[in-house]
């Protein structure tokens, strides 16, 4: 399982703040699991198009080929906008 | 100190508590932010601020290590709130204290430079009318984030290339130091000896010498070599002669013996047994030293080849040792591909 946070306009169209999901065996980074994410359909496929969303890996700012596994937290979000 | 907060702070409360708690400091710059009303042709009544809990400390811990290892600072205080504020509230307060004023004004901008890029808070705006919209990333502020890697002459891969978008569409990278820019800085397959010059020192208590050998793996490189020498022309030379001719090091560190006392002699015992020098290198390392504290100029440190062995002399502090590494790294490779004959890319 992995743990996967939502922030902002992000949480808003999905409808909720945060989510557990099994992570596929042929998910392994942190592109797959977007696309994983956006084929199951509404709402997940129009909040996470667009908009030069941001991902964190346990904590950590990631990139698209960084890998995710089982046990991970994972973050989905527009930029940050602080200060 | 990293606090977030819904609470509002009073900067002079906090400006006292500093100053108060140091009587070594002798200057403090601070930064508030606080709400504005008109954004575009917006009219803003309040706004909303979220974070993430956990990753926002985490990240505001790793902007003030930076800045304290980059600076010269006493403290650094970012008080960021949030939840809902009004027109004209504070939003976030940033405090740097240092002995001396230049390292207090840098500390205190890189600070909020990177809060604004890499610090997870989102805000929305609210407006009189009672609309809602969430506030994109400033344009300007990844400029400014990348300018602080930019001064440092360092095009390694920043937490800032990972924190670009996941999703579409391919951004232009910002971030790359002067005159490179394609990918990131490595020293990988570079042999290198750090040679600490000091009459008091020993391997045990190196501490430049360590903190170098630590940016150099950072670098992806190879510390093949470490001594510590006191400060005598014959044994120095003697060693650098060793390491170029016999034990195949392309790249030689020194730290220590540069600045004007009678017993600094590294630079003239590095001139002894080198063949050609690079003047822009020593001139790019006390510019950037400049930038810390004014007594940089006096290092007298040079860089030179001994054959294709490029000896850098680097000042004896620790931060001053690893500062002005981080100046020059990006241009090495490059350099010691020419000295074998390659010519510019």
């Amino acid at each position: 399982m992995v743990r996967i946070l939502y922030f902002a306009w992000v949480r808003e169209r999905i409808g909720a703040g945060d989510e557990s999901i099994p992570l596929p065996p042929e998910v392994t980074t942190v592109a797959g699991l977007l696309d994983h994410l956006r084929s199951r359909g509404a709402p997940h496929d129009q909040a996470l198009t667009g908009g030069h969303l941001r991902v964190a890996v346990n904590q950590v700012h990631a990139a698209a080929m960084d890998p995710v596994a089982d046990g991970d937290e994972i973050a989905i979000f527009p930029p940050v906008s602080g200060g | 100190m990293i606090h977030i907060q819904e609470a509002d702070f009073s900067l002079q409360a906090e400006v006292d508590r500093l100053v108060r708690a140091d009587t070594g400091v002798g200057g403090v710059v601070a930064f508030v932010g606080t709400v504005r009303e008109l954004t575009g042709d917006r009219r803003v009544s309040a706004i909303h601020l979220e974070y993430y809990p956990g990753m926002t400390e985490a990240e505001l811990e790793k902007i003030e290590a930076a800045a304290r290892a980059r600076f010269e600072v006493a403290e650094i205080l970012v008080i960021h709130r949030v939840g809902r504020l009004a027109v004209s509230d504070n939003i976030v307060l940033v405090v740097a204290t240092a002995p001396h004023r230049a390292a207090a004004f840098e500390a205190c901008r890189y600070v909020i430079d990177h809060l604004k890029v890499f610090a997870t808070f989102w805000k929305k705006e609210i407006t009189s009318d009672g609309r809602t919209e969430w506030i994109d990333s400033c344009p300007g502020c990844e400029a400014a984030a990348s300018r602080w890697e930019e001064l440092a002459g360092v095009a390694h891969t920043h937490p800032h290339d990972r924190a670009m978008a996941v999703t579409a569409p391919k951004r232009h990278h910002h971030g790359h130091g002067p005159g490179q820019g394609h990918g990131p800085v490595t020293w990988a397959g570079l042999r290198v000896g750090i040679l600490t010059l000091s009459d008091s020192r020993t391997l045990a208590e190196d501490g430049s010498g360590d903190a170098l050998e630590g940016a150099v793996l950072a670098l992806g490189g190879k510390v093949t070599r470490r001594a510590v020498l006191p400060d005598e022309r014959p044994a120095i030379q003697a060693m650098l002669v060793q390491w170029a001719d016999q034990d195949g090091i392309g790249a030689i560190l020194t730290t220590g013996g540069t600045g004007p006392g009678p017993r600094d002699v590294t630079p003239e015992a590095t001139r002894a047994v080198c063949d050609r020098e690079l003047p822009g290198i020593a001139e790019l390392i006390r510019t950037a030293g400049l930038q810390q504290v004014r007594s940089a100029v006096l290092t007298r440190g040079i860089a030179a080849f001994r054959g294709a062995t490029l000896v850098i002399n680097l000042p004896g502090s620790t931060r001053g040792a690893v500062h002005s590494l981080e100046a020059v790294a990006d241009l090495v490779p490059h350099i010691l591909a020419m000295a074998h004959g390659g010519g510019h890319p």
